[in-house]
């Protein structure tokens, strides 16, 4: 170490730093430098740390027991039962929020530890444990069906049968030619009046637009033009009479409808097939 | 001892009385001195003691013990100070620049081959106390802090909120300027502190 470096060492000194004293022993002028700044360092510590005036000190002191005054007249404990209502919400909250934390904490722990991703076999394995098990299902499903099937849908007894089959004509008693109308017309007679009926409403109608269509002169040609001809012609005049003939078609219409009522009642009955 | 004790602070934290006396007791001398130091008069530096220690009593219960308790209310008071300056209109002080004076050379051998001469100047108080009074802002309060008992240069940095490396210059240069100051000029003077600027 050498002087240079010795005497910034001394103006700054720091402890544990090797070489300085074997250094201050055999270098008179550092020792010499370092016996001064010893005593400089005497002379300036008084002059930098001073004490405080005796008033500032008096002030000081007044400051301590006014702001100590303060402090116990404006800071004041809290009454007993508010200490052991504050006691009691602090352990229930406290330990209720410690406690639900910690569930979640090991509730994700215990999630990321058992639920991993199983490997490629393994998923093989189950998409065919899978697959098997829905055909199975399909399976068990069907013979469950026809079970039930067998068990509900039941064959009628021998007697219902017979019953039944004597309300259905057989085709060897059905009359044909005039025999069977006469027959079916003495069994019903309603049906066949209404039928009747409806025959000769439909005749009459198919005669009066055949009648109407007579009067009409026949038009051979361009459909379109002749629509067209129809319209700006005086023929459109006659389309008046289509309103009287509308009118007897409608009453007609009328008349058709209450024969059907009168036959199968209102609302209409449904008959049953044989 | 310029720390009080953890229990004295805890204890004064709580609002013990006593405690916050023995306090202000124990670090009047130390927060006087920093204030001193940077307000360069005394009717300054006792104004700004007692509103240092106001601060500390208002803001005590936010020290968390992160550092020494010292370390702490001397970063405050110098701070306090510095804001007092600021709102005086005071040109910055900047605790981490340079020297703009002349550097001396420790291996000059004036004043460094006769150290005796200064040596021996430094018993004049009034001498001294002038050439405290030639230092720059920093190198003052870095000396200061220097001389309080228990401060490591770690915590004079804290306090100056300076590098280390910085703290160690301000303490050199300090010295340095000192012992020029305080060495006798040739053309008689005892003392040329103003010639030697």
């Amino acid at each position: 170490m050498d002087c240079r470096a010795v005497r910034e060492h001394l103006l700054a000194p720091e402890p544990g730093v090797p070489g300085v004293d074997e250094h201050l022993s055999a270098c008179a002028a550092c020792a010499r430098l370092a016996t001064a700044l010893g005593e400089l360092d005497a002379a300036v510590r008084p002059a930098l740390v001073l004490p405080p005036p005796e008033g500032l000190k008096a002030q000081l002191a007044a400051n301590a027991r006014l702001d100590a005054a303060m402090r116990s007249a404006l800071m004041v404990q809290p009454p007993v039962e508010v200490q052991e209502r504050l006691a009691s919400l602090l352990d229930s909250g406290a330990a209720e929020v410690v406690n639900a934390a910690a569930e979640d904490r090991v509730a994700a722990a215990m999630k990321a530890a058992l639920l991993r991703t199983p490997p490629p076999e393994l998923q093989t394995q189950l998409a065919a444990l899978v697959e098997t098990h829905a055909a199975e299902q399909a399976e068990a499903a069907a013979r469950v069906d026809a079970a039930m099937r067998s068990a509900l849908v039941l064959e009628a007894p021998v007697q219902v049968r017979q019953r039944l089959a004597q309300l259905v004509p057989s085709n060897g008693d059905a009359a044909t030619g005039l025999a069977g109308i006469w027959q079916r017309l003495r069994e019903r007679p309603g049906v066949f009046a209404g039928q009747l009926a409806a025959l000769a409403v439909l005749a009459y109608v198919v005669a009066q637009v055949f009648a109407w269509l007579g009067t009409l002169p026949v038009v051979i040609g361009d459909v379109p033009y002749a629509l067209e001809l129809l319209v700006f012609s005086p023929a459109v005049d006659y389309l008046g009479q289509i309103e009287g003939l509308a009118q007897q078609l409608a009453l007609w219409l009328v008349v058709g409808a209450a024969g059907l009522i009168l036959v199968r009642g209102f609302p209409p009955r449904r008959q049953l097939e044989p | 001892m310029a720390d009080g004790s953890q229990d004295i602070v805890r204890r004064a934290q709580a609002g013990d009385p006593e405690a916050l006396r023995e306090l202000i007791t124990s670090q009047q001398t130390y927060v006087y001195s920093i204030c001193r130091g940077l307000m360069k008069n005394e009717a300054d530096a006792a104004d700004m003691t007692q509103d240092a220690f106001m601060r500390v009593l208002r803001s005590l219960h936010t020290y968390r013990g992160e550092t020494k308790f010292t370390t702490w209310l001397y970063r405050l008071v110098t701070n306090v100070c510095l804001d007092e300056l600021r709102r005086r209109g005071t040109p910055a002080i900047a605790l981490d620049a340079g020297d703009d004076e002349r550097s001396i050379d420790p291996a000059d051998p004036d004043p460094w081959v006769q150290p005796e001469r200064w040596a021996d100047a430094a018993e004049d108080a009034a001498l001294v106390q002038q050439a405290l009074a030639e230092l720059s802002t920093p190198q003052r309060l870095a000396l200061t802090l220097f001389y309080f008992d228990d401060l490591h240069y770690e915590d004079i940095a804290q306090v100056m909120n300076v590098p280390l490396n910085t703290v160690k210059s301000h303490i050199r240069r300090a010295k340095e300027r000192l012992a020029e100051l305080l060495t006798p000029r040739s053309n008689g003077k005892e003392l040329s502190w103003t010639a030697a600027r």
